[in-house]
């Protein structure tokens, strides 16, 4: 199963890569809104830095994992469900989408870098909660995506389904980030961390209970 | 009277139960008077070695100088007794205290409690005057003092709520707001359970029984976000505080809300009924952590959180209890009948259809 994965994920890359208008339209949007965001705020604080960010992300990832399972055509998962494993495909979807989005979100900072200048207080924290959020952001969003691929309308269907579901870990995710730019008094982060970790859990477990059955199509 | 007898022969025991306990609710929740309480008193600071008059004004009470009415200053676990309670009025009176030095020196300010004693019961006033802690001269002699004896106060006369000085009246909205949630989170539970038997049997009844389910736990939903927001203009001064229990109702709702939508984008019936109950476990799944975790990590106004007492002796007293658990047994039970309603004409609006093409 771990090959068929790493060949599907190998698979999912190369396609995206192939339609360039895809990755140039994602990466258009993300310098597109922070140039809007630095015409309208001009000088950042760390809280404003903060929220801008979270909200940047939200759509970033509504943007770039829209269609990770309706892009293909309807017959080839046929092809796929004949070949191998659906937890396969599960995982190689749930894997291209964290480390797309994981990379976007880095990217983002690096713009974020050169037009707000905010350094985070503590990198270690500010780094592990981008990992666990965007990680759970993508579970999320790949069940979700597989859901609503079914649907006719499906990109509102996609965001209006996610956006509330993710809305748990942005709290505590935006917390978390607050709390490695210094801008809370108490620092005791454990419960918001573990949180997030509990969620990433439950929404891959009940993916992998779940995925197989809404697969079989 | 056959048809009333008809009528009520299906009737399950639950069915019986909303019948008996509702009306029950309803009455008593709204005929049941408060409490006497203490509703303001001036002037609200002084200092010791004052000889100082209070007027008080209360609610429901029944003053009467043929009575024996006392009143205590009370600061944690010390008080005061009153050197004359002079009744003005059945709403009115006025105490008169002398106050000594607090025996802790260091305390350059107090916030004292206000308790009055009346055969009909006890009525405090939290946080009623604030008392600035000096040192008196030796001119001033003061016979009380600070004990802190067992208070002799007499029981409840009646049965009556209590008067809490926040919510006054609006102490009955307990019995409505909260069991709405309590039965919101129990439909919703049940909706999960026919899920998964759908997702298992693939027996379309038990889909329209989750569908049935998750509508009148939105239902309750929706009544509570009404109730409760009717219940913190009034407490809190707005409709909508942001308060992160209020947030994260309404983000539940959102999510439950997908579940429709999603069910209306999809054409194929089978498609529907599958797909509609996988989102449906996987909505309730992330619904507990909005629920049962994250507020409780937030600062909130609800009791409970953020350092406010739960529902203890302080909110929900033995004469509430009476009420407020039967409540919530009859809610749930309501929202069982009323998804057993929606159902049957889910039901008879399939049969209709069927029929209307296959006469076609």
């Amino acid at each position: 199963m771990l090959s068929q994965i790493v060949s599907l994920v190998k698979k999912d890359f190369t396609t995206e890569f192939k339609s360039q208008e895809r990755i140039a339209g994602v990466i258009l949007y993300l310098f597109s809104t922070i140039l809007v965001l630095y015409y309208s705020l001009v000088k950042v604080e760390r809280f404003l830095w903060v929220s801008i960010f979270w909200i940047l992300l939200i759509f970033l990832s509504i943007n770039a994992l829209n269609s990770s399972f309706s892009k293909e055509i309807r017959t080839r998962h046929w092809y796929y469900y004949s070949l191998v494993h659906p937890l396969a495909v599960y995982f190689s979807k749930l894997i291209f989408n964290f480390i797309w989005l994981f990379v976007l979100t880095t990217l983002s900072i690096l713009i974020f870098k050169v037009f707000f200048d905010v350094p985070p207080l503590r990198f270690g924290l500010f780094a592990v909660t981008l990992i666990s959020s965007t990680l759970g952001i993508a579970c999320i969003f790949t069940f979700i995506s597989l859901i609503s691929g079914k649907s006719s309308d499906q990109s509102t269907v996609m965001s209006v389904l996610a956006t509330p579901l993710i809305f748990p870990i942005m709290m505590a995710g935006s917390r978390l980030m607050m709390n490695a730019f210094g801008l809370l008094s108490d620092t005791d982060y454990s419960a918001d961390f573990l949180s997030i970790i509990a969620i990433d859990i439950v929404a891959i477990g009940l993916s992998i209970l779940l995925f197989p059955i809404l697969w079989r199509d | 009277m056959e048809r009333l007898k008809n009528l009520f022969s299906g009737l399950k025991w639950w069915k019986w139960a909303v019948l008996l306990i509702m009306p029950y609710v309803i009455l008593m929740g709204f005929l049941v008077p408060l409490g006497q309480g203490i509703t303001s008193i001036t002037p609200g600071s002084t200092a010791t070695g004052a000889n100082i008059n209070f007027r008080i004004s209360a609610y429901n009470s029944q003053f009467s100088p043929d009575k024996s009415n006392t009143a205590w200053l009370k600061y944690h676990d010390l008080h005061l007794p009153a050197k004359l309670v002079k009744v003005l009025s059945p709403q009115e009176a006025e105490v008169i205290f002398d106050i000594p030095v607090l025996p802790d020196k260091s305390v350059k300010f107090a916030d004292l409690s206000l308790i009055i004693n009346t055969p009909e019961g006890p009525a405090v006033l939290p946080s009623a005057v604030s008392l600035r802690n000096i040192a008196l001269d030796s001119t001033t002699i003061i016979n009380e003092v600070w004990s802190d004896n067992k208070l002799n106060i007499n029981k409840e006369a009646n049965f009556n709520y209590p008067f809490r000085n926040l919510m006054a009246e609006t102490i009955r909205n307990i019995y409505f707001h909260v069991p709405l949630w309590f039965a919101m989170t129990f439909v919703f539970m049940f909706s999960v359970f026919y899920s998964i038997r759908y997702l298992r049997k693939k027996d379309i009844n038990d889909d329209q029984k989750a569908l049935s389910l998750i509508a009148a736990g939105m239902l309750f939903g929706i009544l509570g976000c009404i109730t409760g927001a009717m219940w913190a203009k009034y407490t809190w001064g707005q409709y909508w505080s942001f308060d992160v229990k209020q947030n994260m109702a309404a983000i539940s709702l959102l999510i439950y809300s997908g579940y429709f939508l999603l069910r209306k984008s999809l054409s194929d019936p089978d498609a529907k009924s599958r797909i509609g109950n996988i989102y449906s476990i996987f909505a309730f799944c992330m619904l507990i952590p909005l629920i049962f975790i994250i507020p409780r990590r937030y600062d909130s106004l609800h009791p409970g959180n953020g350092g406010n007492p739960a529902l203890g002796a302080d909110d929900l007293d033995n004469t509430m209890r009476t009420v407020f658990y039967p409540a919530v047994i009859a809610y749930i039970c309501l929202g069982f009948w009323l998804a057993e309603l929606n159902y049957r004409i889910i039901k008879i609006k399939n049969k209709i259809e069927s029929h209307e093409t296959y006469s076609k």
